[in-house]
């Protein structure tokens, strides 16, 4: 079946790498290249990139 | 009754000029080479056209095919293939509509109409199983989308009938018109809805009661089940069912990969309120498509201001670039109307949004002026402009009657001058993304056989920076992770047009393949789904074979109405204008002339196409395709 990363991972849309984001966060800072978004929540237990802060 | 879901399947020929009526089941042979679908539908197309026949003329043939696995309950197996020659380029016509149409259209008996002629007066078809009547459409011919399907149902007291309709647009022959189903699907692309109106039919309805028969039911049940939790496991699919193909812009326009103010920039810079989160306020819930565990379409209600009230379902991604980022249109709001427009008048959401697009650029460089526009301020933002246009495209006034015939003819009509900034492919336009950050999406827009299009070939992938090893995996040969790269990108290309050929032919959601996540259905798995629905057997070679012989006989279709190489190009902005915005793999890129071109050798190899892409003899011989055309059916 599939192989899935932590569902509380993004990729950063810069560096393509991925990180963790906290739980509920609403921004977070790719510790790779420092580019920082605006985070919301699909499901509670799954982050996704919104948009640039 | 119970029907066996392959060979007791027939075709229904309806010739609207004479009244005939007709069927015969799929012979095996055309099952073997062309599965169903788009593929049966595009050697049909082949066949049954002599070249250079007029698309709006009674010998264009309407071919509506059902998919091979349409009814089956996973990979959302509604699609729906609608083919003819195209109004709109004069190309290959080809649209894929999702829904509850095609498994109504088998629970009848039948996999694929084919529809030639015209008649005197308006009438829709209306199919009960094995009853076939044409009938007058005098009393619903007007109506818009919603209600035509509304009436039909009443005047048959059955609210389980399907319908696939058009609207205004396709009445007045909108060369971009679309076909219609439900709230929101649609077969929106080259026109399929003008050539609907072209032959006087305004709808085809049907009702079927009869039960499909698969080979191995328990094995299938099961293997839906896993298929199911694949797709649903996925992150994309999480997102998607919770705001739709939406999500789509937060990575794009985040990124510099969306079209804004037609071709001038590559981001919205004011696009928070379109960011798809947005709908929540207006969603109701979401709804999904036949054999769909994903759900991906909201189901909105706006409730204020001067379009309330409203119902509408979607937007989809194209939407939103088509009323949004493409106009500069930066209100959600917008997007819910232009969408509810579009698809109440049925008339494409791409093309008329790239159309409006162009001629607020025209408007902003003074090509054309007030006059032009019958006073109209086409200016960027201007969301009144945009629904104003919408309309008078799909009723043909003024300056939307030079629009309603497409970028070709309206190019002509404007001058020149216009041609620069039209962002077009064949004379059909693109999606609102922006190649010019990515090789592999730019050739394949170039290379599509319906012209400027995101659906036949996109490795969404791509996207990823997957672990070459991995891409290797998938693809069979090198691809560079990287999606700035175009190294093994024709390879990617051709890979995906291949596996797209076979899923619009299977009848499943390319949002369900490997379109989206790279552990999601492919070959293997679409071989599973057809032995356990029907018994046949194919490898994955044998079904990349038969992707190929389908887009080879798209290919040989466009070859013989003049298409070649020339015409797998890209617009000139794309070599000229380098973007200007977004994150830095977005930024400062534009295509390379050169490389592009190497890029689209290497792409012709791959298909064993000659320099100038068209198939050779050896290639045809290979895929039985030598014989062409061959009248099987």
């Amino acid at each position: 079946m599939n192989k899935l990363s932590p569902q509380s991972e993004v990729r950063c849309l810069n560096c393509l790498k991925r990180f963790t984001v906290s739980p509920k966060a609403e921004t977070a800072v790719c510790p790779h290249c420092n580019t920082k978004y605006r985070i919301s929540w699909p499901t509670p237990n799954q982050a996704k990139v919104r948009g640039l802060a | 009754m119970v029907i066996k879901m392959v060979w007791n399947r027939e075709i229904l020929y309806i010739n609207l000029s004479t009244g005939k009526i007709s069927s015969r089941t799929v012979p095996k042979i055309i099952r073997t080479r062309y599965l169903g679908g788009r593929g049966v539908n595009m050697y049909m197309l082949f066949n049954h056209l002599t070249p250079k026949t007029d698309p709006l003329s009674p010998d264009n043939v309407l071919l509506v095919g059902a998919g091979l696995l349409a009814g089956i309950p996973c990979l959302g197996s509604g699609r729906c293939d609608i083919g003819a020659k195209s109004p709109l380029t004069g190309a290959v016509g080809d649209s894929n509509i999702g829904g509850f149409f095609a498994p109504e259209l088998r629970f009848a008996g039948f996999d694929h109409i084919v529809i030639t002629g015209k008649t005197s007066k308006p009438v829709y078809l209306l199919i009960k199983n094995r009853d076939i009547q044409i009938k007058d459409a005098s009393h619903i011919w007007g109506q818009d989308t919603f209600e035509t399907q509304k009436i039909i149902r009443q005047d048959e007291d059955d609210e389980n009938i399907k319908s696939l309709v058009i609207g205004a647009a396709g009445e007045n022959l909108v060369k971009f018109a679309n076909v219609r189903t439900g709230m929101k699907n649609s077969a929106g692309r080259t026109g399929m809805g003008c050539v609907m109106g072209s032959k006087n039919l305004k709808a085809i309805a049907v009702r079927g009661t009869t039960t499909l028969e698969f080979t191995h039911p328990d094995e299938l049940l099961e293997y839906c089940k896993q298929m199911n939790t694949m797709i649903t496991s996925t992150r994309w699919a999480k997102a998607q069912s919770r705001w739709g193909t939406m999500i789509i812009y937060s990575n794009t326009n985040t990124t510099g990969l969306i079209r804004t103010k037609n071709f001038q920039l590559n981001q919205l810079e004011e696009g928070q309120d379109l960011e798809p989160e947005n709908i929540d306020k207006y969603s109701i819930g979401t709804s999904g498509c036949y054999g769909c565990a994903v759900h991906c379409r909201h189901r909105y209600v706006l409730k204020e201001g001067p379009y309330a009230p409203l119902y509408g379902e979607g937007p989809e991604y194209t939407s939103l670039g088509a009323f949004g980022t493409m106009v500069n249109c930066n209100k959600m709001e917008t997007i819910l109307v232009a969408n509810h427009l579009v698809n109440k008048y049925g008339v494409d959401t791409l093309e008329t949004g790239g159309l409006i697009a162009w001629a607020m650029e025209l408007y902003e460089k003074g090509i054309i002026n007030d006059k032009a526009t019958d006073g109209l301020k086409l200016e960027w933002g201007n969301e009144e402009a945009v629904y104003e246009m919408i309309r008078k495209i799909t009723y043909r006034e003024g300056f939307g009657n030079i629009l309603a015939d497409g970028f070709k003819a309206a190019i002509t009509k404007i001058g020149s001058e216009s041609k620069y900034y039209a962002i077009q492919i064949k004379g059909m336009s693109n999606l609102h993304s922006d190649e010019r950050p990515t090789p592999s999406f730019a050739l394949g827009i170039a290379t599509s056989t319906r012209g400027a299009d995101h659906l036949r070939s996109r490795p969404a992938i791509d996207m990823y920076g997957l672990p070459e090893e991995l891409l290797e995996e998938v693809y069979g040969g090198h691809v560079a992770s990287d999606y700035n790269s175009y190294d093994g990108k024709d390879r990617m290309v051709w890979w995906q047009e291949l596996l797209y050929a076979v899923t619009d032919s299977i009848g499943v959601c390319k949002f369900q393949t490997v379109f989206c996540a790279v552990h999601a259905p492919q070959w293997k798995e679409f071989s599973n789904l057809i032995n356990l629905t029907t018994g046949l057997n194919f490898s994955k070679n044998q079904l990349m074979e038969i992707g190929e012989r389908i887009y080879t006989i798209e290919r040989l279709f466009n070859s013989r109405e003049g298409f070649s190489r020339k015409d797998d190009n890209l617009p000139e902005r794309y070599f000229k204008e380098p973007t200007t915005l977004g994150l830095s793999a977005a930024r400062n890129k534009k295509i390379s002339m050169e490389k592009f071109n190497k890029m689209l050798d290497g792409y012709y190899k791959l298909h064993s196409w000659d320099s100038n892409g068209v198939p050779t003899r050896e290639s045809l011989k290979k895929l039985d395709l030598d014989h062409e055309p061959s009248n099987l059916v």
